[in-house]
């Protein structure tokens, strides 16, 4: 992380600049804007130039992540923010790569592109926004929805027990594994920032409110 | 589902986040990657600390140790990456007629 500079030193880059002027259009109480807000507070305390990062993103409300942040993203398919990651910093390795996404997308619809990434250890940081139900089509149950709770769009309580995405982690092999809330936005600057400057692929997983 | 009040914990009067580094003797940093037991050690504290779901809920760093990474190893096979980025590499302009030639 060359391009990091200590918290005091005088920034280059405002906060501002990694903001786009695209609306944002989660629900009232999301916990998504509180890690949109710290995802930027961390670059801008990395001083990372906008245009030596690229967000990825796949599918779902956290897709739009790339949307909001004023720098090179991609908003790609279902599941595969991590190999469009893994392409773009290998294509690139002077980027900063973050990918995003949600458990569903993850753990889900990309979970052998989880589990490969791990062992993999491209240098990259995969941030998850986990909340336990797929939001964007209305509260279907998540791979991490624990056992015995129900959704507004379950007709019963889930009998299946929910993945520890931490314990996957750990199998799989990432090199840093972390978990952040997203209503601590000072604590989880923290780990975005330790997250990005760690050398080797780093797991973020949030714990998120979802108001749907 | 999981609201903002649930992990706050006014059902049951405490908040259910707890960070990990309040407690002085977490770290979760491996010191010798090549040590197994150091490596196992680490791991099944943060697999314990995993498994805590319902009333208290772990954040912080779990696991960190330093291995190579995929870019490094590639770079020693590839050693051009060391100097240029894939991108900037004039893929292009390769000539691979020697190469249809030795097959030929």
């Amino acid at each position: 992380m060359p391009e990091a500079t200590a918290a005091a030193a005088p920034k280059k880059f405002v906060l501002q600049q990694y903001k786009t002027e695209v609306h944002v259009d989660w629900c009232p109480g999301c916990g998504d804007f509180g890690i949109l807000s710290s995802i930027q507070q961390a670059l801008y305390q990395l001083q990372i130039p906008p245009y030596k990062i690229a967000m990825i993103s796949g599918i779902g409300c956290s897709g739009k992540t790339p949307h909001y942040i004023d720098t090179y993203g991609l908003h790609t398919l279902h599941g595969r923010a991590l190999p469009v990651a893994t392409g773009a910093k290998l294509a690139n390795n002077q980027l900063t790569v973050v990918a995003v996404g949600g458990d569903g997308d993850g753990y889900g619809i990309g979970a052998g592109y989880f589990v490969n990434s791990g062992r993999r250890n491209v240098d990259m940081t995969y941030i998850v926004f986990n909340n336990g139900v797929y939001g964007l089509t209305k509260g279907q149950a998540s791979p991490t929805l624990a056992k015995g709770l129900k959704t507004k769009s379950m007709p019963e309580a889930s009998i299946q027990e929910g993945v520890n995405p931490i314990a996957l982690a750990l199998g799989a092999g990432y090199t840093w594994i972390g978990r952040g809330y997203a209503l601590d936005v000072k604590n989880l600057v923290s780990l975005i920032v330790q997250a990005i400057t760690h050398k080797g692929t780093s797991f973020l997983d949030i714990f998120q409110t979802c108001p749907v | 589902m999981r609201t903002k009040e649930w992990y706050a914990g006014e059902d049951i009067g405490r908040a259910r986040i707890r960070r990990l580094e309040a407690d002085s003797t977490w770290d979760p940093v491996v010191k010798d990657p090549t040590n197994i037991d150091e490596m196992v050690e680490k791991k099944t504290r943060a697999l314990r600390a995993s498994y805590e779901m319902q009333d208290s809920l772990a954040v912080g760093v779990f696991y960190s140790v330093d291995l190579p990474t995929y870019d490094e190893q590639l770079a020693i096979k590839v050693p051009a990456l060391k100097e240029h980025p894939l991108v900037d590499l004039p893929l292009y302009q390769r000539d691979v007629a020697p190469l249809f030639s030795e097959l030929a």
